[in-house]
């Protein structure tokens, strides 16, 4: 089956900061989480995918389509949400949702009212009366009100209050419960990823890192954990990434067997959190 | 996209455009009872505001757009880049035909409630009157679009009040030459052409037409429009797609 979405080589050049040779795919009804620190990238490529900048070299296919052809024919099946979502916000939601729904031939305003009333939007309220956690959820409500098979959200959760941030992605989770959906899902939060997404792909200063399944990235890496006397160079190199401390050494690394035969039971290997991967791929220097 | 869908989509911009407005529309009622009756009894300056206030109507509706970031809502929306901005063209040719209507409506209410011994102008007459006008406007906005998506709106206006300065600084200067020779008319300045055209085409509506070559100079009028705003759309497109958000 043809993947939902195909990003190769993709590489965007600013004055300043370079997207380079950015490759991944996302399958049918899956969750891809696009991680990476502020600045990393993330939302250049959702504006990349959604030709809102335009790519210097490599392709996007969507749907099995070039994204440049029949452009809007394929927006009318990708469900977005921006990091701060544009709205006519002197007009009521209700009112903008009308005024957005007409360009759907798939609208649904059933929908539509059963996501708001879910959300508890009071659509007759002018929504720039509506908190940023609300506009959020507006604008995911409208997001899912057209039948779309692609959603794409830039930082949803970002700015928002970890109880509203929970709430509001235990709301995509049910709503994703549908497999006829796939979401590729950009955020620095990475907590908000871990309960969600079926696949991580990281980037670090507009390079690629990896682009993996949960499963094979909790197989990859490990956490290790020792006494700072193993740290001699040979042991050094098998991370990507140490931390040392007075008490001993916490570091990351993608080859956890020969961590294993190197240093037995002399280190505590552990499976890292997406956080972890984050933060230490962060303060990795020159290995990639 | 078909034909069809196409011109659905951009009835749709337009309507967007011109709900989006719709509060601010109000707030030029009374701007509209203020001046309308003062320059009623002059009666070149009552077409040449509502020109005026058919393009302030364009650029505000941009402004606001902008305000609210509505290129990057509808470039997320089924919509081509093509789409938006012949949207916008007929959001600006829909505004034109508000106020040329408004114009109309408010020279007869105008008419009917004061006691002047003219009567108020027939629909012939107000066509006859606006039309240079509207026309301007037309010329204006085929100006402000390929600057507005080229530059932006802080620059474009800029950019179009530099070009305003030139244009008038021009005609001061045809002015002042046909001043100087003496003659009393543009005749034999051909860079002129177009300002010929306006001058007499507001002349002809002052006296009903009646003057030779009129139906000439309309005729190079109209046409000169529509080359401008053809190219204006050709390149406002042009400058669109390229634009990142």
């Amino acid at each position: 089956m043809e993947p939902i979405l195909e990003v190769c080589g993709l590489t965007k050049r600013y004055p300043g900061f370079e997207l380079k040779d950015v490759s991944f795919r996302l399958e049918h009804g899956y969750v891809m989480g696009l991680i990476g620190a502020n600045g990393a990238g993330k939302t250049t490529i959702i504006k990349l995918i959604l030709n809102l900048v335009r790519k210097d070299s490599g392709e996007v296919r969507i749907f099995g389509q070039d994204h440049l052809q029949n452009e809007a024919s394929l927006r009318e099946r990708i469900g977005v949400v921006h990091e701060a979502p544009p709205f006519y916000d002197h007009l009521s939601a209700g009112a903008f949702a009308r005024l957005v729904g007409r360009f759907y031939t798939r609208w649904n305003d059933q929908t539509f009212r059963r996501l708001s009333d879910e959300f508890e939007l009071p659509l007759s309220k002018r929504i720039r009366t509506f908190s940023r956690g609300m506009k959020m959820k507006l604008a995911l409500a409208m997001a899912l009100s057209h039948e779309a098979e692609l959603l794409l959200l830039d930082e949803p959760t970002g700015g928002l209050d970890p109880v509203f941030r929970r709430e509001l992605l235990d709301r995509l989770r049910d709503l994703l419960q549908d497999e006829r959906v796939s979401v590729l899902f950009s955020t620095h939060l990475t907590s908000d990823l871990e309960r969600i997404t079926d696949y991580v792909t990281l980037v670090r200063r507009g390079r690629l890192l990896f682009s993996e399944s949960v499963d094979v990235i909790r197989d990859t890496w490990c956490i290790a954990k020792g006494g700072n006397d193993l740290l001699v160079p040979d042991v050094r190199r098998l991370f990507r990434a140490c931390r040392e401390e007075p008490f001993g050494f916490t570091a990351l690394s993608d080859r956890p067997q020969e961590v294993r035969r190197a240093l037995g039971p002399k280190v505590v290997l552990g499976k890292p959190a997406l956080s972890d991967l984050v933060r230490y791929l962060e303060e990795e220097n020159g290995h990639v | 996209m078909s034909r069809a869908t196409t011109a659905r989509v951009l009835v749709r911009l337009a309507a967007k455009d011109i709900r989006l407005g719709a509060v601010y529309l109000w707030a030029i009622v009374p701007v509209y009872l203020g001046y309308g009756a003062a320059l009623f009894l002059a009666t070149g300056a009552y077409y040449l505001v509502n020109g005026i206030f058919a393009f302030g109507l364009v650029v505000g509706l941009v402004l606001l757009d902008s305000r609210f970031r509505g290129d990057l809502l509808l470039l997320s929306l089924p919509v081509t880049r093509r789409a938006v901005v012949l949207g916008r063209y007929l959001t600006a040719a829909v505004l034109l035909l508000v106020a040329a209507v408004l114009c109309f409506a408010y020279a007869q209410l105008l008419g009917f409630l004061l006691p002047l011994e003219r009567s108020a102008p027939t629909l012939r007459e107000t066509l006859r009157g606006i039309g240079p006008y509207a026309g301007a406007t037309v010329l204006f906005v085929s100006v402000f679009f390929p600057l507005f998506y080229r530059l932006g709106l802080g620059r474009a206006l800029y950019a179009l009040a530099a070009v305003l300065l030139a244009a008038v600084a021009v005609s001061a200067g045809v002015h002042a030459l046909v001043w100087r020779a003496g003659q009393g008319t543009f005749a034999g300045y051909s860079s002129a052409v177009l300002l010929q055209a306006f001058a007499r085409a507001v002349a002809d509506a002052r006296t009903g037409g009646s003057a030779p070559g009129a139906g000439l100079r309309a005729l190079l009028w109209a046409v000169g429009l529509a080359a401008a705003l053809g190219i204006s759309v050709l390149l406002s497109v042009r400058a669109y797609e390229r634009r990142e958000l």
